[in-house]
């Protein structure tokens, strides 16, 4: 699929990753653990490397801050802060912020909305496409930007070039997409639709992947269940 | 059912045009639809192909707004056969505008008002377009080149193009120009 993975795509990973961390946890490997080690197959086998380096930087200026006053050296620090359950956990944050920025940068965002729009929610689906879309309106005003300072003369599109315009993109960037998110919306009201308007809702197809996938992970669940 | 190109002064698309808008419901005596670009904003931004692009806003339109033209016979009108399955992010901004103005053109207005329509647009789809406008209503184009669009020479393979009456306004009141 041109644009990512589909919504039933998704949901099969995520079922194939409960049953994965519910037997590890049998098995005494801590939840964290699991986590880190599914997430970070996925995300070398999807080749989504810009989203892990931003997971790098979250967690890494997050362990620092938690980190620094201890006074173990780091190697037991990490376990330790882990661990810690006596304020925000940084657990909670890895089961919420990991999956969530994988799926995020792997699901196809119309796909996505496609589905939930079949699940009949009422203003699901276009919410969730705005906020599944932004990656996409993102991207695309960055290409906007990049061929604006081409034309004169300044290079961007690198990744070490984008460090050293930041300066040049990042006000017109966030300029650009709050006047779109408020543009959208007049101009659905031009062509004469609501806003959000009602999507289509478009069967995803099911293939042997993902059938695949909810077996592994009903055979996981039921390994868990019969075993411990 | 007239087709007119409306000269003002170019500021106005930008800065006044609810102003322009009211003039020209002045003159016309009815409400008119405006289409004007937004920045950024080509598309619905809920559809990936031209395809669900289309049945999106055809399956939004209001009970009592009914769609000109349903699926089959707007894809044929405005020559979109060859576009149905592209992404709507990967066609050129030309064709992404054209795209929008297709579909505001298949409301059921008795009256449009057109600013900026006719920039990024080939000859072709300008063509297209002139062909297509005047079937529905009235419209008025305001470009901030109107000789352009004055000046567009026909296709000899393509249908003649509609009588263009040029109209003049001067910030004030709309008239229509005594040499059209």
């Amino acid at each position: 699929m041109a644009g990512g993975i589909s919504g039933i795509r998704a949901i099969a990973l995520l079922a194939v990753y409960i049953g994965i961390s519910v037997v590890a946890s049998s098995l005494g490997i801590p939840a964290w653990v699991s986590c880190i080690a599914t997430f970070a197959t996925l995300f070398a086998w999807f080749r989504v490397w810009p989203h892990l380096i931003t997971l790098v930087v979250i967690f890494g200026m997050y362990g620092l801050v938690l980190g620094m006053p201890r006074p173990e050296p780091w190697a037991e620090a990490v376990p330790f802060v882990l661990s810690d359950t006596s304020q925000f956990s940084l657990r909670v944050l890895l089961y919420l912020i990991v999956p969530m920025i994988f799926f995020t940068s792997v699901v196809d965002p119309y796909q996505l909305a496609r589905d939930i729009a079949r699940l009949r929610l009422p203003g699901a689906g276009p919410v969730l496409q705005l906020i599944g879309s932004i990656r996409l309106a993102v991207f695309n005003r960055l290409g906007e930007i990049d061929s604006h300072l081409a034309v004169r003369g300044i290079s961007s599109a690198s990744g070490v070039g984008r460090l050293r315009t930041v300066g040049l993109w990042t006000v017109p960037l966030l300029a650009a997409l709050i006047t779109e998110g408020a543009n959208r919306s007049a101009y659905c009201q031009m062509l004469g639709l609501p806003f959000p308007p009602k999507l289509i809702a478009a069967r995803s197809p099911v293939n042997s992947v993902d059938i695949l996938l909810f077996a592994t992970a009903g055979g996981l669940l039921l390994l868990w269940r019969l075993t411990f | 059912m007239a087709t007119y190109v409306l000269t003002s002064n170019p500021n106005t698309i930008d800065f006044g045009h609810a102003d322009l808008q009211t003039r020209v419901e002045t003159w016309l005596g009815t409400t008119v639809a405006v289409y004007r670009p937004y920045p950024f904003v080509e598309h619905s931004g809920f559809s990936e192909t031209v395809r669900e692009e289309i049945g999106l806003v055809l399956f939004n339109h209001a009970e009592d707004e009914p769609p000109l033209q349903e699926f089959d016979a707007f894809v044929h009108a405005w020559d979109l056969a060859a576009h149905l399955d592209r992404r709507v992010l990967d066609l050129s901004g030309g064709w992404r505008k054209y795209l929008g103005l297709a579909l505001f053109m298949n409301r059921p207005m008795p009256a449009r008002l057109l600013l900026d329509a006719t920039s990024h647009l080939s000859d072709a789809r300008v063509r297209t377009l002139l062909q297509r406008a005047g079937a529905h209503g009235t419209v008025v184009f305001c470009e901030y080149d109107p000789p352009l669009l004055l000046a567009l020479q026909p296709d000899p393979q393509s249908p003649a193009l509609p009588l263009l009456r040029r109209l003049n306004d001067d910030g004030q009141t709309v008239s229509e120009a005594a040499a059209s």
